[in-house]
């Protein structure tokens, strides 16, 4: 049997065990509330189900039939030089699956002069050979399609380039389909617009990098040191600039808020010149582009960052490249979506003709805005082009902000326990203002839209919803469970939690005792 | 004080004085020491926030100085005097002067009233103790401004036991505006200067009172120099909320290097709670030893705080000696010190693994730390628990037989 106790010490010991139990729920348990309280602002979320509702409806644009994603064309005799129409169909259907979803565009080829009896397609692929354009060019005048090609040079690429050209530049826009009819095109399944929207990104700004890439080999050369010599650097940039003034001062800065340009001299060292030459040309016929862009070792491009709410800047290269020698009398020229365009040299270094080649590439890695830069005159329908693509850019931003916004939605939704700070109100709140500010901006009138406000303020309703997605404190929070945090509470209080209830136990039984 | 302690000052004088002058880099070698220094008590970045106020920029806003302002005053005064380089003349007769200061303090606690009746060291094994101390000339040769927050503590600690409370409220002050930690002896030291007169509501009010204005008064000073109060941020807060997340010899810095941003306030204040949990039990089962209750808060605080460094260790030590008389009931003493002794050896040799070599990892220090924490709890409760023996037994007659079972 324990000894008695003094009362004294009985009192002293009551007097611990509450000074302990005072610290520990006076000061514990209020700060373990308000650190481990998970705080979550409303989000206004009918507000997002309502915007996404107001898209689905077509946003109050008026609708039109389909636009008819498959689409018959006629191709006329002089179009064939032997080649089939199945052959210039499958080249077509390459090409489509290389930019587009071809299972929900295609193009159906006819042969026009063999249709007898058959209801005429609606379009005709018309061809006509011509010495003096160095290169296929393309031209629709309503239904009708017309391929320049060099004479005695028709092949099934470039027929198939020529109506592929023709519907990136021109059918789905040449018809003036309503917006609400190919937003429905534009549905993450089918991806035309979007895989179309690739090559041709609406940014705030863009940065043209013409580069004279030249290529050495143990022979040197005269074609290098000609290029090398301060006058021909001095012409090169002369041209460069002419191609950028044309770009500044055009149609282009309407929808721009920088144009830049920069150009510099690269050295391609080859070893073995005439081998690695051929290679260089197997690699261009083959189509292996990308294969052969990397092994250029251009010079690394500055990115400029610009103070618009997009932020975004297109970076085109143009690499003029001139071999060791020449090998055949012509120049060779392709363009790469997304990246830019090159034209190797031919017999002699002709700038003029290659900066007018770089201006075509241009046009066909802005399209489907033409901006002609080719000949200098103006484009035949310009106005309305770059009007629909304003219009369906600024679509694609606002189904980008109510596709984020709406799996934001699904994340507060969905994990409780996920803290919501303010920040993301504020941000989700800022979406949705530039989201009805861009929607006025597209249903009003021409002059508006063709000043780009609606897609600024499309692009900063999209940017403003990933942001709110993204926000730092939310995402860090996301991925502590409750079992976590028991696992985390039991063995940092357990130990402390134990000794004080053996006490407090004790206490009350001791007072207990002592009542009657 | 007799002539052995008086040649013990000279000793250790010249001991630290010969250090610096035949090893005039070892300050550098000790100030870059986690164990010996933090960033809370490092002379390096004293100098550099005395630079910045010297130019007309505020220390504060950085984030390299975390001191108190008030060290700025002091290290600009004795600038007057000569370069305050931590080697130069006037930096090393500073802190020689002032480690002798902080063992006269000591010699004179042992003399007071409140340890007459029990059995004590003589003074020169008292001030030898703290003087030749191996952790305390390490902190003190690393300039640690550790040094003068300790220095004060033990100040406001003699003159409480000589009933000068004015002053030992206004050295508490001082010591609590330069290490926070050193506020939690508040209530016991309300023992100390309520032992005379009792401890009334007046008394206890009249103490608080004075503690707040001086403690104020010293916060204004920082306001004034700085032009703000958010230097309150650099200093308190970066102590309190541990926003210096370096390697030291403490628990803390481990778990928050590992741990997710959501649960990092709560383990913050859980800490912080779990140092300031035991002042008032402490203080009420030892009300009639407050000395021993301050003892026992440094203790603790020690091994508990966010930036601790074995000069903690050096001063609890010191103020273990001032109590001979539970010596004989200590239990663990050998344990105790052997762990110590291991952990002060491994420690350097595992961090240099760790950091220079790159053969080791966080766990070595940790678990060194973690060696270090054990010891320092070994020998907090022992005497604790000798402590509260003897003030069963009674001091001087033991009538009572305590039996374990």
């Amino acid at each position: 049997m324990l000894p008695s106790e003094s009362t004294e010490a009985i009192v002293l010991r009551r007097k611990v065990v509450l000074s302990f139990w005072a610290v520990f729920v006076f000061l514990g348990l209020p700060l373990w509330f308000h650190t481990t309280t998970i705080h979550r602002t409303p989000v206004p979320l009918s507000a997002i189900e309502t915007l996404d509702n107001e898209l689905k409806d077509g946003l109050g644009l008026s609708r039109d039939d389909d636009p008819g994603l498959h689409i018959a064309v006629g191709v006329k005799k002089n179009c064939l030089y032997g080649i089939t129409t199945r052959e210039i169909s499958d080249e077509l259907q390459r090409l489509l699956r290389t930019e587009w979803t071809s299972s929900v565009f295609s193009l159906d080829l006819v042969d026009a002069d063999e249709c007898s009896g058959c209801s005429m397609p609606k379009y005709t692929l018309n061809c006509i050979g011509s010495d003096r354009t160095p290169l296929p060019k393309t031209i629709s005048e309503g239904l009708e399609i017309t391929v320049y090609i060099p004479s005695n040079h028709g092949s099934k690429e470039i027929i198939a380039n020529g109506l592929y050209d023709a519907f990136v530049g021109d059918f789905l826009f040449f018809n003036k389909h309503d917006l609400g009819s190919i937003d429905r095109a534009m549905s993450p399944t089918t991806g035309i617009l979007s895989t179309m929207y690739r090559g041709a990104t609406y940014a705030d700004a863009i940065h043209l990098s013409f580069t004279l890439l030249i290529a050495l080999d143990s022979s040197g050369g005269e074609r290098a040191i000609e290029a090398l010599s301060p006058e021909f650097q001095t012409e090169w940039r002369v041209h460069a600039e002419k191609v950028w003034n044309t770009l500044k001062f055009g149609e282009l800065n309407r929808y721009v808020s920088s144009i830049t340009f920069d150009t510099d001299v690269g050295f391609q060292y080859m070893t073995d010149g005439s081998d690695e030459w051929a290679r260089v040309e197997q690699d261009v016929s083959s189509d292996k582009l990308s294969s052969l862009l990397d092994t250029w070792d251009l010079q690394p491009i500055t990115l400029l960052t610009t103070s618009s709410n997009s932020s975004a800047v297109k970076v085109l290269q143009f690499v003029y490249f001139l071999p060791p020698y020449s090998t055949n009398t012509k120049s060779l020229s392709f363009t790469v979506a997304n990246w830019g365009g090159v034209v190797m040299a031919g017999d002699s270094p002709d700038l003029p003709a290659a900066m007018r080649t770089f201006g075509r590439q241009i046009d066909k890695l802005l399209s489907p805005v033409s901006f002609s830069l080719a000949n200098g005159s103006k484009s035949r329908k310009t106005l309305p082009h770059r009007h629909e693509f304003a219009r369906i850019a600024t679509i694609m931003n606002l189904r980008g902000a109510i596709e984020t916004l709406s799996a934001l939605s699904r994340l507060v939704t969905s994990l409780q326990e996920m803290a919501v700070p303010s920040t993301v109100r504020d941000l989700v709140d800022s979406a949705i203002k530039e989201w009805h500010s861009a929607v006025v901006n597209l249903r009003s009138d021409f002059d508006q839209v063709a000043e780009n406000q609606g897609l600024r303020h499309a692009a900063a309703a999209a940017q403003f919803a990933r942001q709110a997605v993204f926000d730092k404190d939310m995402m860090l929070n996301m991925f502590v469970p409750f079992e976590h945090k028991i696992a985390v509470y039991l063995p940092l209080l357990g130990p402390v939690i134990v000794p004080l209830v053996a006490g407090l136990r004790r206490v009350v039984v001791e007072s207990r005792k002592k009542e009657p | 004080m007799d002539s052995k302690t008086w040649a013990v000052f000279v000793a250790s004088a010249v001991l630290k004085l010969s250090l610096n002058f035949l090893f005039p880099s070892l300050h550098s070698i000790l100030g870059q020491h986690v164990e010996v220094t933090t960033s809370m008590t490092s002379f390096k970045q004293l100098k550099e926030g005395l630079h910045l106020y010297e130019i007309g920029i505020s220390p504060y806003d950085g984030g390299v100085y975390h001191q108190a302002p008030i060290f700025l005053l002091l290290f600009k005064f004795l600038g007057k005097f000569g370069s305050t380089a931590p080697n130069s003349p006037t930096i090393n007769v500073f802190y020689v002067f002032t480690d002798i200061i902080t063992a006269y303090f000591l010699c004179a606690i042992s003399k007071s009233q409140s340890l007459a009746k029990t059995n004590q060291l003589a003074d020169w094994v008292i001030a030898s103790i703290y003087l030749f101390n191996p952790l305390v000339v390490a902190t003190n040769i690393s300039r640690s401004t550790a040094v003068l927050s300790n220095a004060a503590m033990i100040g406001s600690i003699a003159y409480a036991c000589y009933n000068r409370n004015i002053l030992s409220v206004m050295f508490l002050a001082l010591a609590s505006h330069t290490n926070i930690y050193t506020a939690y002896l508040f209530p016991p030291f309300l023992l100390l200067w309520t032992s005379a007169t009792g401890a009334t509501m007046a008394s206890v009010t009249k103490y608080l009172i004075f503690y707040i204005a001086m403690s104020a008064g010293l916060t204004s000073i920082g306001y004034f120099m700085t032009g703000s109060l958010q230097y309150l941020s650099a200093t308190y807060g970066s102590l309190l909320f541990f926003k210096d997340l370096a390697p030291n010899m403490g628990l803390w810095w481990y778990f928050f290097m590992e741990m997710f941003d959501f649960f990092r306030p709560l383990f913050t204040y859980i800490f912080q709670l779990y140092s300031l949990i035991y002042v008032l039990p402490i203080t009420f089962r030892l009300h009639n030893c407050p000395l021993v209750a301050i003892t026992c808060i440094v203790g603790i605080t020690t091994i508990s705080k966010s930036y601790p460094e074995v000069g903690d260790l050096g001063v609890y030590i010191s103020l273990l000696s001032l109590f001979k008389f539970i010596f004989p009931n200590v239990r663990y003493a050998l344990l105790a010190a052997l762990v110590i002794l291991h952990s002060l050896v491994l420690a350097p040799n595992f961090y240099h693994l760790w950091i220079y070599l790159g053969s080791g990892n966080a766990n070595f220090f940790y678990a060194i730390t973690l060696v270090y924490t054990i010891g320092m709890t070994i020998i907090i409760t022992d005497t604790l628990r000798a402590a509260l023996l003897i003030e069963f037994q009674g001091t001087d007659n033991p009538s009572k037989t305590v039996i374990q079972i």
